[in-house]
């Protein structure tokens, strides 16, 4: 399919209510509308949405969009039907059996152009039949370096995509990500059939961020840093912590100190609460939003002026996702990272936790081989009391124990796992399995050394970040560009980023009236 | 802020003494946890019937076992509670509350004034619908806020479907936009301004509007200077008072006062011959039973355990007043197993069973103190 460029910028017009393209957009689409496999790496924030949202409009068939993030899909799906593109839907486990019965209809039905749909969704032998009737002409798969093992956030169900995706006609196929190292390029493009020419990728350097950090020695001293600097710093902002509790210590010395336009996001936290929060800080009502990594995945806002680091993050990647979410708007924008040398402690637990232990390993294997006859289903809470652990641990080891030959169609649904046991295969799967499970872990600490070595090469941030993508190598050395300041060891002007003379609104609430409460919200017509 | 923090951990400390206390000598403090977090299982209907704990079903869904565990450990600690061996059997154990226990329980009783709420509230037969008319309407206020500002585009709060589509289903009937645009001000503002200010506020400010997103329940409760779990309980009183008055009104007048609010308390549970309490598994032995089934048939047809449809004959006798349960026990064995239960001034089944002598099965004891306890609130919700 051809499109001309004045056709495509026409499009983006009428349904994305974009003049032109950014950078990368065009080339991506008119490839992936000529039929060819395209890797496209574009920052946070560069419009990655587009490059498989407009080819969805133009193609006749299905578009089918992979991503992990439920969060993410369900806003997209919104902000599309916003815009009055009603043909776009998502399949996930958010939804229930009844709401996936009625979207598998309507699919059939030919509803829909565009359908976000979780990996382990598109496992499901009867989801593959449906889309393969329906016909699928394009299939992008987000955050496609999940697939690759030595990414820093491998998912195991992504690896199965390009078995799934052959299965499917092998449609063409756009692999989207915002950040990507050469080695982790290297593996989407082997494992997606991508050539070396079909790959885009646009500079991971935000010349309008400056980057700063602040090294101490205690909790303590952190803590007070950090609320002097949430004191004075100009807002929109958003603080990221590695750990649900100290989100919450941080919340209440804020509005301890009198910041009360602070609040928490995290995981513990349900549904409506974690809209709520979402929509005050879209809409202004809050200034500061604490939180765990869980937060600002889809959030549109593009005004954030600062996002500060508690913790050191698990990894460059993930940093670079972090950040990439300030200014958006293309005004200056403050990054800054608290190292403090027991921040790597924090990480080596979680790891620790994210993955089973060698008797977990073994008690598994044991439980699968002694209860098999007859029994191909084992639920969450069997799982939990046999074999003690969590549902992440125990979705990671049927992943492995299928890649080990045990077992075979594994598939998991809300109440548990359903499979098909191959007899005799335990003494080999057993060590093969803690082989692959030793080496996606050690690839997490590598990823955390990775970090750890560029916070201590006491280089100019902005150059060390972008050549650690690979993006400097053979451009003679050059430093990348910055708008205004480059980082704490080139220069920083903090006070460019602090508020001006606090404009104290004033603290003391109305006193309550209902009636202008309730036309607040419900304005006479 | 600290002293907002005790203020915290005072009254979950009041509330989970005033729920032990029935339960003392008789359970473990596990019993309360569950029926705090609302499990659906027949222990916690019956424990809930057996204790009068109604009121405390589905207080605190989302309520932690690690922050449970904490409270229990700090209310034995500070000697309000006493981790005791039950009476009739040393290898088991219960718990009391002491004298200092009780003197606490006291005074936080006044302070938080439980006997004010507590009555309002009745979890086991409201939390579920309560909980869903509160989803509608916000999502309904949402959608109307917007609508009379003219932003047609906004990301709904609720996620939850069947929420979307019942609020797109209304506003799609013949008229029934426009009713809403107009009346909805009027109807909230008619059935809210009888309520105190305070309850007023909290009510409203969590409403998401095109000018404002909802508050959470803790910057509810920095705002009013309350314990965020008290906060939690005073929102679900009102709106169990609300949808009381609701529904209740609706049966008596022709003309709804409040028709477009009383639409949302419809059609709750899905339609069922046992009235949409019991559970699915439950349902559909309930249905067999009817037919004409043994419980043995039932067992061998759907490859349950005979201990499962016992469970499942326990919960009809508890939700279904109209199941004719002769067949599994006399009215005058039921007489004498509640007579027995009373004397005693227990629910727990060996302790009756030993009472009571040959001649009695566990499940006819546990189908006779269902069939009580069922019976009445039963009679009681009605009032
Ligand atoms: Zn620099």
């Amino acid at each position: 399919m051809q499109a001309t460029e004045h056709e495509l910028c026409g499009v983006l017009e009428r349904h994305f209510g974009y003049r032109s393209f950014r950078e990368g957009q065009l080339p991506i689409i008119s490839r992936v509308l000529s039929g060819q496999n395209v890797l496209g790496i574009l920052s946070t924030g560069g419009g990655k949405s587009i490059t498989y949202q407009l080819p969805a409009l133009v193609l006749p068939g299905l578009t089918l969009v992979v991503s992990p993030l439920i969060s993410l899909m369900i806003d997209q799906v919104q902000q599309l039907r916003r815009k009055g593109f009603r043909h776009a839907t998502y399949l996930n486990s958010a939804l229930t059996l009844p709401e996936i019965r009625q979207v598998l209809d309507e699919i059939d039905a030919g509803r829909y152009k565009l359908l976000y749909i979780s990996p382990e969704k598109l496992q499901q032998p009867q989801i593959i039949r449906l889309l393969k009737r329906r016909g699928v002409s394009l299939v992008a798969v987000d955050e496609a370096h999940c697939i690759s093992q030595w990414g820093h956030d491998f998912r195991t169900d992504y690896l199965r995509l390009p078995e799934i995706i052959a299965e499917l006609g092998s449609p063409p196929l756009l692999a989207v990500t915002a950040t990507a190292t050469q080695a982790v390029q290297e593996e989407i493009s082997h494992l997606f059939h991508i050539r070396t020419k079909n790959i885009i990728i646009l500079s991971i350097n935000r010349p309008n961020i400056a980057y700063d950090l602040i090294e101490v020695e205690s909790d303590k001293e952190k803590r007070e840093h950090l609320m002097d600097q949430l004191q004075s710093l100009r807002g929109p902002g958003i603080v990221y912590c590695s750990t649900r509790q100290s989100v919450d210590s941080l919340v209440e010395a804020c509005h301890a100190a009198g910041l009360t336009r602070t609040h928490t996001y995290h995981g513990g936290m349900n549904a409506m609460e974690r809209m709520l929060v979402q929509e005050q800080f879209m809409q202004g009502q809050l200034d500061v939003i604490i939180a765990t990594n869980a937060f600002g995945m889809g959030i549109d806002k593009g005004d954030i002026r600062y996002v500060l680091h508690y913790h050191v993050p698990a990894s460059i990647e993930a940093y670079t996702q972090e950040i990439g979410r300030i200014g958006r708007d293309g005004q200056p924008g403050y990054a800054c990272l608290y190292v403090q040398p027991d921040d790597q402690l924090i990480h080596h637990r979680l790891i620790q936790n994210e993955f089973p232990t060698d008797e977990e390993l073994r008690y598994f294997v044991e439980v699968l081989s002694g209860i098999h006859k007859g029994i191909d289903i084992l639920t969450h809470q069997q799982i939990q009391a046999w074999v003690g652990v969590g549902e992440t641990v125990a979705r990671m080891l049927f992943f492995y124990a299928e890649r080990a030959g045990l077992l075979q169609d594994v598939v998991m649904n809300r109440d548990g796992y359903q499979f098909r046991y191959i007899d005799g295969q335990e003494k080999a799967a057993l060590p093969l399995m803690r082989t692959h499970l030793e080496r996606t872990k050690q690839t997490k600490y590598a990823k955390l050394q990775d970090m750890q070595a560029w916070l201590t090469k006491k280089d100019c941030l902005r150059k060390t970040l972008t050549a650690y993508f690979g993006e400097a190598e053979g451009e003679s050395e050059a430093k990348p560009k910055a708008d205004l300041y480059c980082c704490c060891y080139c220069g920083l002007d903090q006070s460019v980023y602090m508020a001006q003379e606090s404009d104290d609104e004033s603290r003391d609430l109305p006193s309550w009236d209902l009636e202008a409460a309730l036309r607040m919200l419900f304005p006479k017509r | 802020m600290i002293q907002w923090q005790a203020r915290e951990h005072l009254f979950l400390h009041t509330i989970i003494l005033d729920g032990l206390r029935p339960l003392q000598g008789e359970r473990t403090t596990n019993s309360l946890f569950h029926i705090l977090r609302g499990r659906r299982a027949n222990q916690t209907y019956q424990d809930v019937h057996m204790y009068k704990l109604h009121h405390y079903y589905r207080m605190f869904p989302a309520f932690s076992r690690e922050r449970w565990d904490a409270i229990v450990k700090n209310l034995v600690e500070q000697n309000f509670v006493q981790i005791v061996p039950f009476r009739h059997n040393a290898n088991k154990w219960t718990f009391s509350i002491t004298p200092l226990g009780e003197k606490a329980w006291e005074e936080g009783r006044g302070q938080f004034a439980l006997d004010q709420w507590k009555p309002r509230l009745n979890g086991i037969s409201y939390a579920q619908p309560v909980r869903l008319f509160w989803m509608r309407l916000h999502l309904m206020a949402q959608t109307i806020s917007h609508l009379l500002y003219q932003e047609l585009a906004f990301s709904p709060i609720v996620q939850d479907k069947g929420v979307q589509q019942w609020v797109k289903q209304q506003l799609s009937m013949p008229g029934h936009r426009d009713q809403w645009m107009n009346q909805l001000f009027d109807e909230l503002f008619s059935i809210v301004n009888k309520w105190e200010p305070f309850l007023q506020e909290l009510f409203i400010l969590q409403l998401s509007g095109a000018r404002q997103a909802g508050l959470t329940v803790n910057q509810l409760a920095y705002r009013l200077d309350q314990p965020p779990s008290l906060i939690g309980v005073y929102m679900q009183a009102a709106l169990t008072d609300m949808y009381r008055q609701l529904t209740e009104s609706g049966e008596r007048d022709h003309q709804h006062p409040y028709p477009l609010l009383a639409s949302m308390c419809t059609d709750h549970a899905p339609a069922q011959s046992s009235g949409g309490r019991l559970s699915q598994s439950a349902n559909a032995t309930y249905r067999m039973i009817q037919q004409g089934l043994t419980p043995e048939e039932i067992v061998s047809l759907r490859r349950l355990k005979l201990s499962t449809v016992e469970d499942h004959l326990v919960e009809m006798a508890l939700y279904c007043p109209q199941w004719d349960m002769s067949g599994y026990i006399t009215e005058e064995q039921l007489q004498r197993v509640a007579a027995v239960s009373q004397e005693l001034g227990t629910g727990r089944l060996r302790l009756i069973k030993d009472a009571l002598g040959d001649g009695y099965s566990y499940l006819q004891i546990r189908l006779a103190l269902a069939r009580q306890g069922g019976g009445k609130t039963y009679a009681g919700n009605r009032t």
